[in-house]
């Protein structure tokens, strides 16, 4: 620890950042942003509450809330902490970082379909899922760190989702079933946290994001089992490393899963997946994944990829 | 399989029925649980076999040495079940709903002094705020610490 220390002093706090600087356009406004403050959005609980009657609700109290271009459910709200409104309270609203709220959207789950949510803790996509489920069907929220389990629960009963039930497996051998979509979030090097957690860049070692990278692709060897044939797996992280991404994605192809096309939200502005990295050469069906940085919507970094397993 | 027993059903919907007039098909779509005999857990049927969860959906009541028949509902299902309420509901004006979200006792009005002691859904401006428990003109909230605000502002 002390090592790293004397190392952030000595050079610019985004340095890891840049072995991405050929990859990511307009990179010096990706540079700039990554230095800002990220806005603190919520994502309205729709199985209690209306958009349109939370926003009319705060602006009430003086309270300025904007709903996002592509997800009417999630609003900018001005104000510091979320948590202490009256909404929150009843559980209409839930405070979710907006690029949070894509992988869910992505997945598009629906009514009466059963869902894993592989590594799901505090819960925020989980309760986004039951929402746009309509609290039908089946979801399990599956989080490998006991210890999550308190918050990943308390989220979902402040929201009101009664479809889900929550477990403890280790996501790499969670046990034999079939559903009709994965959410795969795995943990990773959370690059993309930089502006809400700026010494995140600096955290991790060369030997611990081999054992992510290992574990990601055990998660999404996993997950592939887990998906019915034509079902759908979105795989995200919030990173930019391709070794935790495009090269986690390209294991899914190999196991007989092809990339959704135009699966971005629409008004969601996001960079294709790569088709070559270092010594990786990709199919160009790669270029499918999206890439989210934070200069182009004024989010956190994201990746997220959608995949449908093909029918035998 | 669940880490859970099934509990008899029909006694559990019953006590709904009568605690807070919740009509009966308002849980067709459920099943319950309970691990150990102190709390049961309601969730939409569809558990999947062969996996052992360690919780399913919400606790929905907790044994109570208060409660009628041995049970107390939890705030959380009150605010779930609240579209079904009819019975122990009990609406604030908002210098008391602010106390309540406090986790402050309310002094009632009066007219509320000859109820009994019972557990009421509370509400405020037609929204579910939780459990309290109600006795003559005192209203003690069941609001978990951590669940709290001091102070909020109200709608």
């Amino acid at each position: 620890m002390a090592q790293d220390t004397i190392v952030t002093m000595e050079v610019p706090a985004l340095t890891p950042l840049y072995r991405y600087r050929a990859i990511i356009p307009h990179v010096d406004a990706f540079l700039e942003s990554c230095e800002q403050p990220l806005p603190q959005p919520v994502r309205v609980n729709t199985l209690r509450a209306d958009p349109t009657i939370v926003q009319e609700s705060l602006e009430d109290r003086g309270i300025a809330a904007d709903p996002f271009i592509w997800y009417p459910a999630g609003l900018r709200v001005d104000v510091e902490r979320p948590g202490t409104l009256f909404e929150h309270f009843i559980g209409h609203i839930h405070s979710q970082e907006e690029v949070s709220m894509v992988p869910p959207v992505v997945l598009a789950p629906r009514p009466g379909e059963r869902v894993l949510d592989l590594c799901a803790a505090p819960g925020s996509k989980t309760s986004q899922l039951a929402q746009m489920m309509e609290n039908t069907g089946h979801i399990i929220a599956n989080d490998t760190a006991k210890g999550r389990l308190p918050i990943l629960r308390a989220n979902c009963e402040r929201l009101g989702v009664v479809n889900t039930g929550f477990s403890s497996y280790d996501g790499r051998k969670f046990p034999d079933t079939t559903v009709d979509r994965v959410l795969l979030d795995p943990a990773c090097s959370s690059e993309g946290m930089a502006r809400k957690r700026p010494d995140v860049l600096w955290r991790y070692h060369t030997n611990f994001r081999k054992e992510l990278r290992r574990v990601q692709t055990a998660l999404i060897e996993r997950a592939c089992e887990l998906v019915r044939p034509g079902g759908i797996l979105v795989y995200s992280t919030c990173t930019y490393a391709p070794e935790e991404n495009e090269v986690q994605v390209a294991r899914a192809l190999e196991l007989g899963f092809e990339l959704v096309d135009d699966a971005a939200p629409s008004g969601f502005i996001c960079a294709p997946g790569l088709t070559e990295w270092e010594d990786h050469q990709f199919p160009e069906q790669m270029s499918r994944c999206m890439r989210v940085y934070p200069h182009l919507n004024d989010t956190g970094g994201f990746f997220v990829a959608a995949l449908r397993k093909r029918r035998a | 399989m669940p880490r859970f027993e099934s509990v008899e059903r029909k006694s559990i919907v019953a006590w709904w029925v009568e605690q807070f007039g919740i009509p009966e098909q308002a849980f067709d779509d459920f099943v319950f649980f309970r691990k150990g005999a102190n709390a049961v857990w309601m969730v939409v049927d569809g558990l999947t076999e062969s996996v052992r969860y360690d919780t399913v959906g919400i606790t929905i009541m907790r044994s109570s040495s208060i409660g009628a028949a041995g049970w107390r509902p939890t705030g959380t299902a009150l605010q779930a079940l609240a579209e079904h309420i009819t019975l122990n509901r009990l609406v604030l004006e908002k210098e008391h709903a602010v106390q309540f979200i406090a986790g402050q006792e309310v002094t009632l009005s009066d007219e509320h002094t000859d109820e009994g002691r019972r557990y009421v859904l509370v509400c405020y401006e037609g929204r579910a705020l939780g459990c309290g428990l109600a006795s003559g003109t005192r209203l003690i909230p069941q609001v978990s610490k951590d669940r709290r605000i001091r102070d909020i502002v109200l709608p």
